[in-house]
């Protein structure tokens, strides 16, 4: 097989995983807006599953691709491909764990859910809109989409910034403020990985 | 002087054939320069030109200005050219009816770097350690070069060559016939010289290049395809000849 | 089916050892001719065969052939010097310079001179050389032989120098030798065995001339010269002469001087297989 080509078949396999991650992302918003606690129930476990294959396969994929490093031993933009598909490969997978995070703290607040933490959602609806940009240029391979990530991930930070201060000016924290910041805190980490992925988008140019 | 070789507008035909098709190249004293290539690109020819052993090939038209060490290649004698580079063939060629000892020793006595047969003995260790045979001939200098292996063959001729102590190394696939073993010793054996001489390698392996280069020339079909920095090349090649020859395509 | 090809195999090995062996028949038959008559003679003779004079034509005395003997060496010592000199030289030059004119020549020239008869060169060497000395020599008979030997001399020598790789040539040429150096310290010793083995055929050869020395040598058997500008007498022409006469003891002179130069040539072929060590390139 082409060099080339194998390295396309790691990457399908990396844009494989990338799909679960945005199911995750998705299944993780509707928890927002759901009522129905056995509804939300089978949301958690399925996160809780998609989230745990998500990290066995990547397991996988980064031995395969060290094995196509030693065996095709790439130079050039191939040996840059192959080093950005572990990267990113990790990136993905800490986004659906961090998804698995917040869908903890809404299965630990039964009969309440997240749906009761103001903003919470909102911000939320920012991260899925970056990570849907950041894996729209991972099938292009090209870092398109790098402002409008970049400008999330500051409107995030800004946001978390002040959640932070807020705690800190009080001598003590409301249950409802403690778990936002909890929330914010996870969202934060979706964008910043959202924001590495176009970093090392970046380096293949 | 700032550049060990520089090669300006080189022109070469041979029998009408263009060979060389506007070769530019500069190489720093004391690096490793290796020019890589697909074959029959004119990669062994544009080496030979460096030290005019190219003037043994008839029909040949060249044009262009090659200098080494400062002084015009083509304006100067080339017997007297060819003692300050040595060199190492595609295929070892060490003298057959000379002892592995004599083999050295004449490089060094022809060029004056040693006459006695003390310090004779001394260049044949020198240069035997260098090119790392010694351990493994150190009781046999007297034996004939048939007894050695390929690799153990290239190995002398890289002794011999360095005996003459000369300021530049050309090096012809020097492990093309070699077994892997011996050509990862050799390969070694010549990253240890960078600082002894300045040295110019050709090789048909995008791999052994990334091994040993320091700079890297990219010639196919006679002409510079690219040049520059290894790290930069094997990283961010700006050609896609380059990056074809990189994938091992051409 | 593979039983026919079993014994079509056999068949033909019994045929190609069948063929050897007619072809060296006669060769053997020869040789032990020649010992078997030789020895006789030499036998009888003894160590005087070396260093008496033919005897006249009726006597029971066998004599010797010393003035063939030392006749014989002494042409084709002093030829041999002239031949390889000449030769060597030309070989040298026509491989360092391959595509000048006198290269191209000489080799047009030895090619065709191979083929001369070698009684018109003894002709040749008569008027140039036995009639202003004004008299037969064994100077005029090396001359003779050394224009019969050049030719082949030169075409084994340029062989043996065109055998040497082209890859040595470059490797005494990057370590800075030049053209001479590499001719002198590289080719000639890499190609010593060839060379040396031109020489010895090329001695072997000039030991066997006859009508090379017919008009040269002068056929002086009655006594030992060894003054070159003096005639004398070489084997092969003590065996042309005494075996067309009528009388038995030169006869018998003749197998034993046959036996002689056979001696010679095994010497010489000994001494080739031996004496030179090859080069193993």
């Amino acid at each position: 097989m082409l060099l080339i080509d194998e390295l396309e078949r790691l990457r399908s396999i990396l844009l494989h995983m990338a799909e679960h991650t945005h199911k995750v992302m998705i299944k993780t918003s509707e928890l927002f807006n759901e009522s129905n606690t056995s509804v939300r129930e089978s949301l958690w476990r399925e996160i809780d599953e998609i989230s745990s294959i998500l990290d066995r396969i990547r397991r996988e994929f980064v031995n395969e691709v060290l094995v196509f490093i030693a065996r095709r031993q790439p130079l050039g933009k191939e040996l840059l491909i192959a080093h950005t598909l572990i990267s990113i490969a990790y990136d993905v997978y800490r986004i659906s764990r961090y998804c698995r995070e917040i869908a903890r703290i809404d299965i630990m607040l039964t009969p309440e859910s997240i749906a009761s933490i103001k903003g919470a959602s909102e911000m939320f609806r920012y991260a899925i809109k970056a990570v849907e940009n950041a894996l729209k240029d991972l099938v292009e391979l090209k870092p398109v989409n790098e402002r409008a990530i970049l400008e999330i991930d500051n409107n995030v930070d800004t946001q978390y910034r002040a959640l932070l201060k807020e705690v800190i000016s009080r001598e003590y924290v409301d249950r409802s403020t403690s778990l936002k910041v909890l929330i914010m805190r996870h969202i934060e980490r979706i964008v910043d990985h959202a924001n590495y992925i176009e970093d090392h988008l970046k380096l293949l140019t | 002087m700032r550049y060990a070789i520089e090669i300006k507008n080189l022109n070469l035909y041979i029998s009408d054939r263009h060979i060389l098709k506007n070769v530019s190249m500069d190489i720093e004293p004391n690096t490793i320069h290796v020019i890589m290539g697909p074959s029959g690109s004119g990669k062994t020819t544009l080496l030979r030109v460096i030290n005019r052993l190219i003037d043994l090939t008839p029909n040949i038209k060249v044009s262009g200005e090659v200098y080494v060490l400062g002084r015009n290649v083509f304006e100067i004698d080339p017997y007297t050219l060819r003692r300050d580079i040595g060199m190492v063939f595609q295929v070892p060629n060490p003298f057959p009816h000379m002892s592995i000892y004599w083999n050295i020793a004449i490089a060094a006595r022809l060029n004056g770097v040693a006459r006695n047969k003390r310090d004779l003995d001394e260049v044949v260790r020198w240069a035997l350690e260098k090119a790392m045979l010694w351990d493994e001939v150190k009781d046999r200098l007297n034996k004939y070069p048939n007894e050695l292996s390929g690799g153990q063959r290239q190995r002398l001729c890289l002794a011999r060559a360095l005996a003459m102590k000369p300021k530049i190394l050309l090096l012809d696939e020097p492990t093309a016939n070699i077994d892997p073993v011996n050509a990862r010793k050799l390969e070694e054996a010549i990253v240890s010289l960078k600082n002894d001489v300045t040295i110019v390698m050709v090789t048909h392996s995008p791999h052994q290049a990334a091994r040993v280069a320091d700079s890297v020339t990219l010639i196919y079909d006679g002409a510079v395809v690219e040049q520059g920095a290894a790290s930069r090349i094997f990283l961010h090649p700006s050609n896609e000849f380059t990056a074809k020859f990189l994938r091992g395509e051409i | 089916m593979s039983r026919w090809r079993d014994v079509r195999d056999k068949l033909f090995i019994l045929l190609v050892i069948l063929m050897s062996a007619i072809a060296l028949l006669p060769l053997l038959h020869m040789i032990i001719t020649i010992a078997i008559n030789g020895i006789q003679t030499i036998a009888r003779a003894g160590i005087r065969f070396f260093t008496d004079i033919p005897p006249p034509p009726i006597s029971r005395d066998i004599g010797g052939i010393a003035p063939s003997l030392v006749g014989s060496f002494i042409t084709t010592l002093t030829s041999l010097p002239i031949t390889i000199a000449l030769a060597l030289s030309a070989a040298i030059l026509s491989t360092e310079f391959p595509s000048n004119p006198l290269s191209r020549l000489t080799d047009i020239l030895s090619r065709s001179f191979a083929s001369i008869p070698t009684i018109v060169v003894s002709m040749f060497v008569y008027a140039l050389v036995v009639v202003p000395m004004n008299r037969f020599s064994a100077l005029a008979g090396a001359v003779a032989l050394s224009l019969i030997s050049l030719p082949y001399a030169y075409t084994s020598f340029s062989s043996a120098l065109r055998s040497v790789p082209q890859t040595y040539r470059e490797a005494s040429y990057s370590i800075g030798m030049n053209r001479w150096q590499t001719v002198i310290k590289v080719f000639i010793p890499i190609a010593r065995k060839a060379i040396v083995v031109s020489i010895l055929i090329t001695f072997a050869r000039a030991m066997g001339e006859t009508a090379t020395l017919l008009f040269t040598v002068g056929r002086y058997r009655v006594g030992v010269n060894i003054d070159i500008r003096a005639p004398t007498d070489t084997i092969p022409l003590l065996i042309f002469d005494f075996i067309t006469t009528p009388f038995k003891v030169y006869h018998e002179i003749a197998w034993g001087a046959a036996l002689v130069l056979l001696f010679i040539y095994i010497a010489i072929f000994i001494t080739v297989k031996t004496i030179v060590k090859e080069v193993k390139l």
